[in-house]
């Protein structure tokens, strides 16, 4: 599969980082490897698609980036979800669910 | 908390997007080295896995600016869709939007009226090259006891000194000028050789400057400088027009030069000069005019401060009273000051008393506006409160909230424009008298920035009320919100605060402009000493070689007056000049003849014939009048007033001897008249003394005393004169009364803008009083309805109602009170009369601001008390 994230409906890819962010806070690479593994392999999620997408929804104030320091090593930018993301993934999971509900009525009629 | 807690977000947002750039880049590099770590246990040499990675990535730099486009846009965007969903709130509710507008732009726009004058008058440097170096030099006439004298050693400022590099003299006046026959009065100014190089005009369009040398001799003026704009207007910008002969006061002069255009002369009120000069007549210097009052100019040298300048001239001034301990017995001060300074000195305190005024209206206007918002605010709180639920961020609502009232603040801003622009053209058609640079007032640049920042301002200033009220704590916005709970009791507390504010704010600018209205009632009504009412005065120009002698002149004054009386209608009719209270007079020093040494006063003086007590209505005290008989034998008297007579010879004058700077022969004092005001009438202080028209001539005035209409008596004047024969132009035919009123225009002026500004804060406070007590009444309807339901009568509510009222305007017209009494302070040097803890004034303000509360508080009120309990409980 090319890139199904831009054949997909705008806002999954939003809906997957939220989603892995529910968990934990991670960084960005994390949160790739995290999406391809949960996904098993179906989405390969590119830097030039990952990042700007975190930015906006940091913008939006859905999630949190915060910058931390190991004891060896270059610091890292690791994100976690806000109060209101966390709201807003669960607007967004109960719509996505209809949307499913709806396509699958759809697709199998 | 929250505030802070989004202040400091805010401010670590502020923070992070000032190094965004780094901190992308080390996220992606640490991205990239995690991937590569990733590939290099999967087996790859350090160096592949890091290609590996750098392929996955596909480009740091198409990443970077992929961030970069959502960083900005996603600014860019909420800020377009904040402000076109504010756009549209307004279109839906066009009422509302014009009464805020409206508001605003009254606030805006009496703000940069002011403005676009303050920055002109006061701010904006003069128009000339180097112009901080330009000073002017002034002695102080009143702490010289024995007057500069044309036979003793006088001190010459221009004598050694090295920092003020060049002093020249201007003097102002008007002026007759002859062209082909036709006459007219023209502004003109007698300069120094060096007035025009010190001021910055070195090349002249035409020709060269005024020369006193080659362009006077013995008084007779030879040569003239025109303006650019009397070339054009009166000899058709001829280019040959250098050499070209003029007839000007009556002497038969030539043209040797043309000024550049739009040359303005800004000079201190002192030198009696119009901005705007046609003729430049040429002058020697004469040190007699700086100890009689008349400012010099003189420019600091490169490299010189001003107060080395100062201290210079300091020196020397007190070496040369110590060589000559006789010339300055009481000592000699010379002050130094920037040209800029002086020249708005006068104005300077209206002007910043009317710039404070308008600060109150804008503020009293965005509390309105505030008010207002508040309350419309309220009805949304269901719109907010079911945004907030569907997880919109306080901060987006406080942004959207914002960027609405900046939608109407700059539309209100944009109307203060034009607002202002009528209103810098009602400041020219009210004219006052000496308010300098005034041409240079108008919309420029800077005052639509400042007008644009001042928008910006209050719009955040009006808007972060009910931003900051409505966003508050979701929790509380419940969905039901509609009526009672939090919300609504904050919100009326905040409305309470507002309205408070309001009636404070509005009572300062109410103060300002009543104290200066009793001051100009305080002018009126001055003791001035004589009756101006039906005095009409009228100046007449001699030609002086047709009446060359002192004696020919006065035969003509004489046979004028002669005729003048005969008029129909006219009961008395005089020559004396200048008028009292006319803009130039000429400060002189008077005093025993047999007491040098002794007292001296500083006055003025006015020469004048028969008859011209009577006719000014002034009562001579003791002794007798000017006679025909004292003029034709050219006896050597005078008439002082009682104010002189008293310093100098404790009321006892008739037969006295007096000295008068300018004259070698001493008078005798044959009479005595009332004191009048001559120079201004808050000026109680300065002595006049009237000699015959042969001991001082200065160009004369015709009075005369008539009951009859100007319309018909001043033809009548200018025809019975002029019909004795030519060369005797009678011009400037004025009443009295408007030369009184003339010298007060300049308080007149203040006082009408300042009472304006008073008017419409007074109506605004009115208008906010009166809305936020209506609404605040209307929501209590059902608590009305209740309390009605259960037993209270109307009055009950009433007085309910009512209570609150007074409570708020009270409580408001005391803090205004005392806000007032720090503020008018500044007004100090522009009262008369009245101090500015006037209790009139302050009394008269409670009881106007309490009556309009009375009415503002008083319907709202009776409206509640009518409620019916049973539409009132239905209503919810």
């Amino acid at each position: 599969m090319a890139d199904p994230i831009a054949s997909l409906v705008k806002g999954t890819l939003d809906l997957l980082v939220l989603r892995t962010l529910e968990l934990q806070p991670l960084h960005g690479a994390a949160i790739a490897e995290r999406i391809f593994q949960t996904t098993r392999g179906t989405f390969q999620i590119k830097a030039g698609s990952l990042f700007p997408a975190l930015h906006r929804l940091e913008q939006d104030g859905w999630i949190e980036g915060e910058w931390e320091t190991p004891p060896k090593g270059r610091r890292i930018k690791s994100y976690r979800l806000t109060r209101e993301g966390r709201r807003h993934l669960s607007a967004e999971r109960a719509t996505w669910q209809r949307v499913v509900v709806a396509m699958t009525l759809v697709l199998d009629s | 908390m929250s505030i802070l807690r989004t202040l400091l977000a805010r401010a670590r947002a502020l923070r992070r997007s000032v190094d965004a750039e780094r901190d992308l880049d080390d996220e992606l590099r640490a991205f990239v080295e995690v991937r590569a770590a990733a590939h290099e246990r999967r087996g790859l040499a350090p160096a592949d896995a890091k290609r590996a990675a750098l392929i996955e990535v596909g480009g740091i730099d198409q990443v970077k600016e992929r961030v970069r486009d959502v960083r900005i846009g996603s600014a860019v965007e909420a800020a377009v869709r904040d402000v076109r969903y504010g756009a549209g709130v307004l279109w839906r509710s066009p009422g509302y939007a014009l009464v805020v507008i409206m508001t605003i732009a009254l606030g805006i726009g009496v703000n940069a009226a002011i403005f676009s004058v303050v920055h002109a008058v006061l701010w904006r440097s003069l128009p000339y090259p180097e112009a901080d170096r330009i000073v002017v030099i002034e002695a102080d006439t009143a702490a010289l006891p024995t007057a500069y004298s044309s036979s003793g050693p006088v001190f010459d400022p221009r004598a050694q000194s090295r920092l003020i590099t060049s002093i020249a003299l201007a003097e102002g006046r008007d002026a007759s000028l002859m062209i082909d026959g036709v006459m007219e009065r023209v502004a003109s100014v007698r300069v120094t050789d060096d007035v025009l190089p010190l001021l910055g005009a070195k090349s002249l369009l035409l020709g060269r400057t005024v020369i006193a040398a080659e362009d006077s001799r013995d008084y007779i003026l030879k040569g003239v400088v025109i303006s650019h704009e009397l070339w054009l207007r009166r000899l058709n910008g001829d280019p040959q027009v250098i050499g070209r002969r003029l007839t000007v006061n009556n002497f038969d002069v030539q043209v040797v030069g043309v000024m550049p255009p739009g040359f303005r002369l800004i000079l201190p009120a002192g030198n009696h000069a119009e901005e705007s000069i046609d003729l430049w007549l040429p002058r020697s210097f004469g040190l007699g005019l700086l100890y009689r009052g008349l400012p010099l100019i003189g420019r600091v040298a490169p490299g010189a401060t001003l107060t080395e300048a100062q201290a210079e001239l300091s020196a020397l001034a007190s070496s040369f009273v110590a060589s000559h301990p006789s010339a300055y017995p009481g000592g000699l001060r010379l002050t130094v000051r920037p040209l800029g300074e002086v020249v708005t000195r006068d104005v300077k305190p209206a002007l910043m008393a009317l710039s404070t005024a308008v600060g109150f209206v804008l503020l009293i206007a965005c509390v309105n506006v505030a008010n207002l918002l508040l309350a419309r605010a309220k009805t949304r709180a269901r719109e907010f409160a079911v945004r907030r639920a569907l997880g919109a961020t306080r901060l987006r609502l406080m942004r959207q909230l914002l960027a609405e009232n900046l939608v109407v603040a700059i539309l209100g801003g944009a109307c203060g424009l034009l607002l202002a622009r009528l209103g810098v053209g009602l400041l020219e058609w009210l004219r006052p008298v000496h308010l300098p640079r005034q041409a240079e007032v108008g919309i420029d640049g800077a005052v639509v920035l400042w007008t644009a920042g001042l928008t910006l301002v209050s719009g955040i200033l009006f808007g972060l009320v009910p931003a900051l009220a409505f966003t508050r704590d979701s929790q509380s916005l419940t969905l039901h919100a509609g009526r009672a709970g939090s919300l609504m009791v904050r919100g009326r507390h905040l409305h309470r605060g507002l309205v408070l504010s309001e009636i404070a704010l509005s009572i300062v600018p109410l103060i300002a402009a009543g104290l200066m209205l009793r001051t100009f009632a305080n002018l009126l009504d001055a003791p001035i000493g004589f009756e101006p009412a039906h005095v009409v005065t009228a100046r007449v120009s001699l030609n002086l070689e047709a009446f060359s002698t002192v004696d020919r002149r006065s035969a003509f004054y004489r046979d004028a007056i002669a005729r003048l009386r005969e008029l129909p209608g006219v009961e008395a009719a005089s020559v004396g000049g200048p008028p009292p209270l006319a803009p130039v007079r000429s400060t002189l020093r008077f005093w025993r003849t047999d007491d040098r040494e002794g007292t001296s006063s500083l006055g003025s003086h006015q020469s004048i014939m028969p008859g011209y007590f009577g006719v000014m209505g002034i009562p001579l005290r003791s002794g007798r009048d000017i006679s025909d008989d004292d003029i034709v034998r050219r006896r050597h008297v005078a008439i002082v007033d009682e104010r002189l007579a008293a310093q100098l010879w404790q009321g006892d004058a008739i037969g006295q001897s007096l000295s008068v700077e300018y004259s070698k022969q001493p008078l005798e004092v044959v009479g005595v008249a009332g004191y009048i005001r001559s120079r201004d009438i808050r000026d109680a202080n300065t002595s006049l003394i009237y000699v015959p028209s042969h001991v001082y001539e200065i160009e004369q005035t015709i009075v005369v005393k008539t009951p009859a209409p100007l319309s018909t008596v001043a033809p009548a004047i200018k025809q019975a004169v002029e019909a004795l024969g030519p060369g005797r132009p009678v011009f400037a035919i004025r009443p009295m009364e408007e030369i009184v009123q003339a010298s007060i225009d300049n308080t007149r002026f203040t006082m009408l803008v300042l009472s304006g500004f008073a008017v419409a804060s007074l109506v605004l406070a009115g208008i906010g009083l009166y809305g936020t007590l209506a609404y605040l009444t209307s929501q209590r309807t059902q608590e009305f309805g209740v309390r009605l339901a259960l037993g209270a009568t109307a009055a009950t509510i009433l007085r309910l109602v009512f209570r609150e009222g007074c409570l708020l305007s009270g409580l408001g017209a005391a803090l205004g009170l005392a806000g007032a009494m720090a503020v008018t302070r500044v007004l100090r040097g522009l009262l008369y009369g009245v101090t500015p803890l006037d209790g009139v004034t302050i009394a008269s303000v409670v009881v106007l601001v309490g009556g309009v509360a009375l009415v503002a508080v008083g319907v709202p009120a009776w409206r509640a008390a009518r409620v019916d309990p049973v539409t009132a409980l239905r209503a919810e």
